[in-house]
């Protein structure tokens, strides 16, 4: 294993323009654990978590702009998030534990494409927008278009994820909730999560451990959008083909679909 | 790779591979024997230590990640006007019993009564939920802290 420091963004860009799929390592979290018990060993690690221009929290054009390596902690007790978007920040308090968030980064959570990554289904249904950069420029991508199957995302040899843009909407717009179902209250990992806003015109609502990568669930969404009377019955076939539960050693199928019921109803009264 | 970071309030530089972990190369090449691995996973934060001013698994942090960095450990904590109140409140509550786990929780204690020292259960609760004791329960530890938050509200540090 080859360990790179870039000194620069452009530096960093062009570094992976010639390696073969190396780790990009941030926070760590993830890939430091990998690294000891030698599990899917990269030839190259290049670490990021250095370059300025990766860091930090921003507003530009009514957007909130998000450095790549900024810290789930960063992120919760960030003035600007908690003015602009406390949905947000609210919700990431209970991410994993306060020693964990204070290294594991948002573009971390993304990139590593878990289905039961805590920040994707906030992400989604705040509309977030991914910067995608290689030493070709960048493309910007919405979140909800990023994953492709299990594990498996849009990102080219030679790009990386630099930021990440949430469109700022007036506070007074949206009732927001979020909830995450775990065997115990810290430091625990989603059996089911749900993400949820509702605007004047309409609901958005997105899952995560509920589908092979966390996703918008856009039949409910649809059928709560363009329908006055609620039929619980009918509200719960339409999800049936937004979710895929399975059973593993964390949970079963049953619980989830039920947890994922239960707020359901409990989020539209 | 040569790392150059402060541990304990001093500068120090190595020579080492930047892909060690920051709890081995504590443990191994510096002796600070406070910090301990238990899961090494992250879960349980025996091998809690203060990196830039924030507490944090050394297990999950890799050494290149410490470039340029302060590292705080146990050694140094245990020194300071609050290190020293929080042992003596760990003492008086017994809320040490095996002790494992005690030198990961000092530091997370440490962290959250020189940041927002609030006789609050809840507030105390999460500052330590990463840390994990296998003998006390925990009630005991969350006298602790709320003995030390009365102390130092009360004015014991100066």
């Amino acid at each position: 294993m080859k360990f790179h420091k870039p000194q620069s963004l452009p530096d960093c860009l062009c570094l992976l323009g010639k390696l073969k799929d190396p780790w990009l390592l941030a926070g760590g979290t993830d890939i430091n654990i990998q690294i000891r018990h030698k599990q899917g060993i990269k030839d190259d690690v290049v670490l990021i978590n250095h370059l300025p221009e990766l860091s930090g929290i921003k507003i530009a054009d009514g957007k909130l702009i998000i450095g790549a390596t900024a810290t789930i902690k960063e992120i919760a007790d960030s003035e600007i998030i908690k003015k602009e978007c406390p949905y947000l920040s609210e919700s990431l308090v209970d991410f994993a534990s306060p020693l964990i968030s204070n290294l594991a980064t948002i573009a971390g959570n993304i990139a590593n494409s878990s289905p039961t990554a805590d920040t994707i289904p906030l992400l989604l249904v705040l509309k977030a927008e991914l910067v995608l950069s290689s030493t070709q420029g960048y493309r910007k991508i919405a979140l909800e278009n990023f994953y492709t199957s299990y594990k498996h995302n849009v990102l080219n040899p030679g790009e990386m994820i630099s930021s990440i843009e949430i469109p700022i909407m007036p506070l007074d717009s949206y009732t927001s909730h979020y909830v995450k179902v775990g065997s115990r209250k810290a430091l625990t990992i989603a059996k089911a999560a749900l993400a949820f806003i509702k605007t004047k015109d309409e609901y958005r609502i997105a899952a995560g451990s509920l589908t092979e990568y966390p996703k918008r669930l856009l039949n409910v969404e649809a059928y709560l959008n363009n329908n006055k009377e609620i039929v619980n019955s009918k509200l719960f076939d339409v999800l049936d083909e937004d979710v895929s539960p399975i059973s593993d050693f964390r949970s079963d199928e049953d619980y989830r679909l039920q947890v994922c019921r239960n707020h359901l109803i409990k989020f539209i009264k | 790779m040569i790392i150059s970071f402060k541990l304990n309030n001093e500068a120090v530089t190595i020579t080492t591979d930047p892909m060690r972990r920051l709890l081995d190369v504590l443990r191994e090449d510096m002796k600070m024997k406070s910090v301990k691995e238990s899961c090494g996973e992250g879960e349980c934060g025996a091998c809690t230590v203060m990196l830039g001013n924030k507490p944090v698994t050394s297990c999950l942090v890799n050494i290149a990640q410490v470039e340029g960095k302060e590292v705080l450990t146990a050694e140094a904590i245990s020194e300071t006007p609050i290190g020293k109140l929080l042992i003596d409140c760990f003492e008086e509550t017994n809320a040490v019993q095996c002790g494992f786990c005690f030198t990961g929780f000092l530091v997370s204690c440490w962290h959250y009564l020189t940041t927002n020292p609030v006789d609050d259960v809840d507030a105390i609760k999460h500052a330590i939920s990463g840390n994990i004791c296998r003998c006390t329960g925990y009630v005991k530890i969350i006298e602790a802290m709320q003995l030390a938050c009365r102390r130092i509200n009360e004015g014991a540090i100066s």
